[in-house]
C-alpha cells in the first residue's frame, strides 16, 4: 500500500526525479573520470573510460526509471495513448463502432431507468413489500382486480390471520370550487385507517379518527400538491373550508392534514381523502352482493407469505359463499385473489412489456458487439503485420492482447458516455411523449336511478410513476456493468485471435496475411449469420406492430371523428342545493335549458355544423346484473354499456340509424318527468323509459324478436327500445364495442359534441364564450378535438411500436455494415486471386456474381433461421398484436425480403470493386 | 529486462542486501557506494556500475532507504542515501537469510 502511494508520489513529480537521476548519473560519471585522471590517465582517454565503466547510459537511466513505472501503469496509459492515436488514424471506423455501440448502450440504459423506476423501485410507503391488494376474480365474466364490499371486506377481515390489518379505499370523481378555476380531481374515500396502514402520517395536521368515519364528519386530507396550489403551502390550512361538487351535492369540508409531498395513493390523480361513509346497518345486507364498489388493501403479518394468504382467502371464499348464498347467478363470489400492490399499481401486462423492450435493447446491443467483433476482426487482419513485427519485436501475447483490450475498453467507455447522454435524451423524451399514470375515471354521470348501480372504469392504460424516472446511481452502475460486459464481448474474441497470430506467416506473406484463413472466415460468418437473425427478429416483431397499428387504424369506429370538438361542461349547481336534496325535476329541467341554449348559441356559430350531447364519449358507464327481455327469464348482462345523450348526438358524430328512430326533445322531456317521479309511481302506472340500443344489443338479446318497441328490464327499469344505431367503438378502437343502450338525459357535467368545418380546436375560444354567456356558471372544463382524444388512447402502442421499430431499423442497419465489413474484407484478400482470374479472362460480371453470391450464403443463412426464430418469439407478443397472426406469412415475406435487399446492397459496394480489379495493378503490388 | 541488471558473478538479491550493509555507517551517495563495494571486496565484487541506480531505485520504493541532495566531498550537489528503520530491519533479516543460504551451500561442499 504505502509501496503505491510512494509510486503514485514518484508519478506525480515525474519530471523531477527523473532530471535528479539523469544529474546522479552524471555526477557518478564526473567522479570516476576524476578517479582516472589521479591515476594519471589523460582526461580525455578517462572521459572514454568513465562512460564505459557505467555502460548504457541511457540503459541505466531507464532502468532506474522503470523500477518506479514500467509496470502495468505505465503499460496502461501507453496502451490507451496507442490507443486512441490508432482510433483517430482510423476515424471512420471509430465513428461507426462509436454510434452502433452508444446507440445500443443507450437504448439499454433507457429502458432499465424505466424498469427500475416502474418495477423495481419499491413504493413509498412502509414495509411496502407486506402490501397486497385483495380483489374479488370474476372468473366467469373474465374480469380481474374487482372491487369488494364493505361487508365482505369486514367478513375477510374478521376469518383471516394472515393480515395485520386491512384499509379499504374508492376513488371518485371530484370538482373543487373556489378560486379562479374549478379543479377536477379524484377523490379517494378512505377507511380511516389507510394512512396507518400504509405507514405514511400526514406533515402537517393529522389523520382521521375512527369517530370522524363512523359519524360521516365532514373532514378532507389533502395532498400536498394541492396545499401549494390552492393555499400557497401555509402552515395554517388545517381547519380550512375546501368546497367540493361530489356528482350529487355541493359541500364544504374541513381540513384536517395534509399528506407529504411525494405521497400519493393510489395515484397522483388523487388529491384528497376523505372517510368512507359507514353504511347504516338496515341496508347492509343488500350491500353484500351490489355495493362491491371498494379496493381492499392489506398488510401481511410478518411470517406470512402471499401464498399462505391467497390459500387462506380460498378457503374463507368457500365458507362464505356457502353462508350467503348468491341469489343473482352472475355474483361473482367472495374469494379473494392476493396481489402484491407493487403488481396492482404497474399491471403484469406493463411490466412484460418493460422486459420485452430490455430484451430488445439488449439484442439490438449484442447486434452491436458483434458487429465491433467482426469490424475488429477484420481490421485485425490488415493489422497483422505490425502485431507480427511487434511480436518478432518481444511483445508477448499477454502484451498484445492487453493492448487490444485497451483498445476496445477506450472504445466502450466513450460509447458509454455518449449512450448515457443518448439515454438522457430519450428519456426526457419518454416522459414527454407517453401518457401519464392510471386516469381517472371521468364519468360523472347520473345513474337512470340511484337504485342502478354505473360503475365507471378507467380505460386508459398508462405507464405508472413514469414522472419519477431519473438517472441515479443504481442506473449508473448498471450502464458500468454493461460497458464492461461490452467491452469484453466484442474486444476478446478479435483480440485472441489476433494475438495467436504467427509473425513468420505474417511477415512472409506480404499486405494481408490471413492466418488459419478458413477458421477466420468461419467466425466472421457465423457472426453475420447471428446478427442477420437477430435482425429479422427484431424486424419480426416490428412489422407485426406495424400491421397491428394500421390494423388499428383502419377498424371502423362508428363515428366520423375528424373535424369534432369535444367541449366538457359543467353545470355548478345552485347554491341553494345540498345533499339532502339530490335530484329534483325542477333541477333538472333548469339544467335542461342550459344545455339547450348552450347548443343553440353553439350551433349558430360561424363554422359550426352539428352540435349534440352526451356524458362522456370515450368512457361508458357500465350496468351490472342481469337483464330481462319481454318478461323471459333473466339474462346475465355481463358488461353492459351505457350513456345518457342528449338529442343531436348520433346525427352530430354521424352515427347510421338502423331502425327507428334518434331521440327527440320529447323523450328527453319524458325522461326528466320520469326522474322526478315516485319509483313505486312509476311501477304502479306501468311507465317506461325510452332508449336507444346498439347493434351488438340487437344481436345479443334482441335477436329474435322485432327490437322497435321491444321492452326489458335492468334492475327495476322497464326500458323501451325507440331506435337502433350502428356500433360505436367508445373506449379506442382496439376494444370491439359493447352491447350498450343509451337514454335520452343530460348529466350535470356532460360533454358537447360540435361537427366543425374547419380545425376544431380555433373554434374552442368562441364555444367557451357561448356557452359562458348562456349561463356564467357553466364552467367549461376541456375543450379539445376527438382525434386528439383517440389519440390518446394509442399513445402507448404507438409508442411501443416505434421504440421497437427503431431497435429494428438499429438492427437492420447494423447488420448491413457487418456484411459490407466481411465481404469487403474478403474481397481484399482476394484481390490477388481475382486479378489472376481477371487477366486469364474471366469477366467483370462473373466476379461480381461470384463475390456477391459467396456474400450472400451468410445473410440468407441468417434470414432463414431468423424466420424459424420469430416464428417462435412472435408468439409471445401475441396480446399487443390486433388482427393479426403472430406467424403473419406476409409480414414474414416482407422482412425477409428487406433483410435480403440490405444484404445485396452490402454486397454490392466491395463487389463491384472486385469485379473493377485492374489485374497488372493488383499483382505488380505484391 | 531485470536479468540483465545482476552481474552474473553476483548471487541474485545479493546487490541490495550489500548496498544496505554499505549505508550501516551513515549516508554515502551513489558514486562512493559503488567505491566502498569495490573496496571492501578487495576489488573482487565489481558491481556493475549501470546497475546500482535501479537497486537504488528499487530500495527507494520499497521504503528502506531515504534519499536526500547534499554537497559531497568535492562540492558537488549529490544525492545522499540513508538507512531507514524498515532497511535496517530488512538489511539484518537477508543478512540471516544470506547466511543461512551461504551456510548450507558449504556444509554440501564440506561434506560431499
Amino acid at each position: 500500500m504505502l509501496k503505491l502511494i510512494r509510486r503514485l508520489r514518484y508519478l506525480l513529480r515525474l519530471q523531477n526525479v527523473e532530471a535528479d537521476l539523469r544529474e546522479e548519473l552524471e555526477l557518478h560519471r564526473a567522479e570516476r573520470q576524476q578517479q582516472l585522471e589521479r591515476e594519471g590517465i589523460p582526461a580525455s582517454e578517462a572521459a572514454l573510460a568513465s562512460r564505459r565503466a557505467l555502460g548504457n547510459l541511457t540503459l541505466a537511466y531507464e532502468d532506474s526509471r522503470a523500477v518506479w513505472v514500467a509496470s502495468w501503469l505505465e503499460r496502461l496509459l501507453q496502451d490507451f495513448r496507442y490507443g486512441c492515436r490508432g482510433l483517430v488514424a482510423n476515424a471512420g471506423f471509430s465513428c461507426l463502432v462509436l454510434v452502433a455501440l452508444s446507440l445500443g448502450i443507450g437504448a439499454n440504459i433507457a429502458i432499465f431507468s424505466v424498469i427500475r423506476t416502474v418495477i423495481l423501485r419499491p413504493l413509498p410507503f412502509a414495509d411496502p413489500s407486506r402490501l397486497v391488494m385483495l380483489s374479488t376474480d370474476d372468473v366467469k365474466r373474465g374480469l380481474h382486480e374487482e372491487p369488494a364490499s364493505l361487508l365482505t371486506m369486514e367478513d375477510w377481515r374478521a376469518q383471516s390471520h394472515h393480515f395485520s390489518g386491512m384499509a379499504v379505499f374508492r376513488g371518485e370523481p371530484a370538482v373543487i370550487l373556489g378560486g379562479d378555476t374549478p379543479d377536477r380531481v379524484l377523490a379517494e374515500f378512505v377507511s380511516f385507517n389507510l394512512f396507518s396502514l400504509l405507514g405514511v402520517a400526514p406533515t402537517v395536521g393529522r389523520s382521521f379518527s375512527e369517530q370522524e368515519q363512523r359519524s360521516g364528519e365532514p373532514v378532507v386530507i389533502v395532498s400536498y400538491g394541492l396545499w401549494q396550489r390552492r393555499f400557497g403551502g401555509s402552515p395554517d390550512v388545517v381547519g380550512k373550508a375546501l368546497t367540493l361538487d361530489q356528482r350529487t351535492s355541493v359541500q364544504q369540508f374541513r381540513i384536517v392534514g395534509v399528506m407529504p409531498s411525494g405521497f400519493s395513493f393510489p395515484n397522483r390523480d388523487a388529491q384528497f381523502w376523505r372517510p368512507i361513509v359507514d353504511l347504516d346497518r338496515q341496508h347492509e345486507e343488500r350491500f353484500r352482493f351490489v355495493g362491491r364498489s371498494y379496493n381492499v388493501v392489506a398488510r401481511l403479518q410478518p411470517g406470512s407469505t402471499v401464498r399462505d394468504a391467497q390459500s387462506e382467502m380460498i378457503a374463507i371464499g368457500r365458507s362464505l359463499e356457502a353462508l350467503y348464498p348468491a341469489t343473482d347467478p352472475t355474483f361473482p363470489g367472495f374469494t379473494a385473489s392476493v396481489v402484491p400492490l407493487a403488481d396492482y399499481f404497474t399491471g403484469r401486462p406493463t411490466q412484460a412489456a418493460l422486459w420485452i423492450l430490455l430484451a430488445a435493447a439488449g439484442l439490438v446491443l449484442l447486434t452491436a458487439c458483434v458487429n465491433v467483433a467482426n469490424l475488429l476482426l477484420a481490421r485485425g487482419t490488415a493489422r497483422s503485420r505490425e502485431f507480427a513485427i511487434r511480436s518478432s519485436l518481444g511483445a508477448g501475447r499477454v502484451r498484445l492482447l492487453g493492448q487490444l483490450l485497451t483498445e476496445t475498453s477506450v472504445l466502450a467507455v466513450a460509447a458509454a458516455v455518449c449512450g448515457l447522454m443518448l439515454a438522457g435524451a430519450a428519456l426526457r423524451a419518454l416522459i414527454a411523449l407517453a401518457p401519464p399514470g392510471i386516469y381517472p375515471s371521468t364519468n360523472s354521470s347520473y345513474a337512470l336511478t340511484d337504485s342502478v348501480r354505473v360503475l365507471a372504469r378507467s380505460s386508459q392504460p398508462g405507464i405508472p410513476r413514469l414522472d419519477e424516472i431519473s438517472l441515479d446511481p443504481v442506473v449508473l452502475a448498471f450502464a458500468v456493468a454493461v460497458t464492461i460486459a461490452t467491452a469484453l464481448l466484442f474486444g476478446v474474441l478479435p483480440a485472441w485471435r489476433i494475438s495467436h497470430v504467427d509473425p513468420i506467416d505474417a511477415l512472409k506473406g506480404g499486405a494481408t496475411v490471413p492466418v488459419r484463413t478458413r477458421m477466420r472466415r468461419r467466425v466472421g460468418s457465423l457472426l453475420v449469420v447471428v446478427q442477420c437473425a437477430l435482425a429479422v427478429l427484431l424486424l419480426s416483431g416490428s412489422g407485426l406492430l406495424i400491421r397491428s397499428l394500421s390494423n388499428i387504424r383502419s377498424v371502423n369506429q362508428g363515428f366520423r371523428s375528424d373535424h369534432v370538438l369535444l367541449v366538457r361542461v359543467s353545470l355548478a349547481p345552485s347554491a341553494q342545493r345540498t345533499s339532502a336534496d339530490p335530484v329534483r325535476g325542477a333541477d333538472v329541467l333548469a339544467r335542461r335549458e342550459f344545455y339547450k341554449q348552450a347548443i343553440e348559441r353553439v350551433g349558430s356559430l360561424p363554422g359550426v355544423q352539428r352540435v349534440g350531447v352526451l356524458t362522456d364519449l370515450l368512457v361508458r358507464g357500465y350496468v351490472t346484473g342481469s337483464i330481462v327481455v319481454n318478461e323471459r327469464p333473466a339474462v346475465p348482462v355481463g358488461t353492459l354499456g351505457f350513456a345518457n345523450v342528449g338529442p343531436g348526438l348520433f346525427e352530430t358524430l354521424e352515427v347510421p340509424l338502423v331502425r327507428g328512430r334518434f331521440f327527440s326533445d320529447d323523450d328527453v322531456l319524458t325522461q326528466i318527468r320520469l326522474v322526478s317521479t315516485d319509483l313505486d309511481q312509476i311501477r304502479s302506472r306501468n311507465l317506461t323509459w325510452p332508449v336507444i340500443v346498439n347493434e351488438t344489443f340487437v344481436r345479443r338479446f334482441l335477436a329474435d324478436v322485432d327490437p322497435i318497441s321491444s321492452r326489458f328490464r335492468v334492475d327495476r327499469d322497464v326500458l323501451r327500445v325507440v331506435g337502433v344505431v350502428g356500433d360505436m367503438r367508445r373506449e379506442g378502437p382496439e376494444r370491439s364495442a359493447v352491447a350498450e343502450f343509451f337514454s335520452p338525459y343530460i348529466g350535470q357535467t356532460s360533454e358537447i359534441a360540435i361537427r366543425t368545418s374547419s380545425d376544431p380546436l380555433a373554434l374552442a375560444v368562441a364555444v367557451r364564450g357561448a356557452i359562458r354567456s348562456v349561463n356564467p356558471q357553466g364552467m367549461v372544463l376541456s375543450a379539445t378535438s376527438l382525434d386528439r382524444r383517440l389519440a390518446e388512447f394509442g399513445a402507448p402502442r404507438q409508442a411501443q411500436t416505434w421504440l421497437l421499430t427503431a431497435f429494428a431499423a438499429l438492427a437492420l442497419t447494423l447488420a448491413a455494415i457487418g456484411i459490407y465489413g466481411i465481404v469487403r474484407y474478403r474481397v481484399s484478400e482476394r484481390r490477388r486471386e481475382i486479378a489472376i482470374r481477371i487477366a486469364i479472362g474471366a469477366g467483370a460480371s462473373d466476379v461480381f456474381c461470384e463475390v456477391v453470391g459467396r456474400g450472400m450464403t451468410a445473410p440468407l443463412l441468417g434470414v432463414a433461421i431468423g424466420l424459424v426464430g420469430a416464428s417462435w418469439v412472435t408468439q409471445v407478443m401475441s396480446h399487443l398484436l390486433f388482427e393479426i397472426s403472430p406467424t403473419d406469412p406476409t409480414t414474414f415475406a416482407v422482412v425477409g425480403g428487406a433483410l435480403a435487399a440490405a444484404g445485396l446492397l452490402a454486397c454490392w459496394i466491395p463487389a463491384r470493386r472486385a469485379s473493377h480489379v485492374d489485374p497488372i495493378e493488383a499483382l505488380r503490388c505484391e | 529486462m531485470g536479468l540483465t541488471n545482476q552481474p552474473p558473478d553476483l548471487l541474485p538479491g545479493t546487490l541490495d542486501l550489500l548496498i544496505l550493509r554499505t549505508l550501516v555507517a551513515g549516508e554515502l551517495h551513489g558514486y562512493a557506494i559503488a567505491e566502498r563495494l569495490k573496496v571492501l571486496s578487495q576489488d573482487v565484487l565489481q558491481v556493475g556500475e549501470s546497475s546500482l541506480y535501479p537497486a537504488l531505485q528499487r530500495l527507494l520504493l520499497n521504503g528502506w532507504v531515504r534519499a536526500e541532495w547534499g554537497v559531497s566531498e568535492n562540492n558537488r550537489r549529490a544525492r545522499f542515501y540513508t538507512l531507514t528503520a524498515a532497511g535496517k530491519k530488512r538489511l539484518s533479516a537477508e543478512r540471516a537469510e544470506f547466511e543461512r543460504l551461504v551456510g548450507a551451500i558449504q556444509r554440501v561442499l564440506q561434506m560431499a
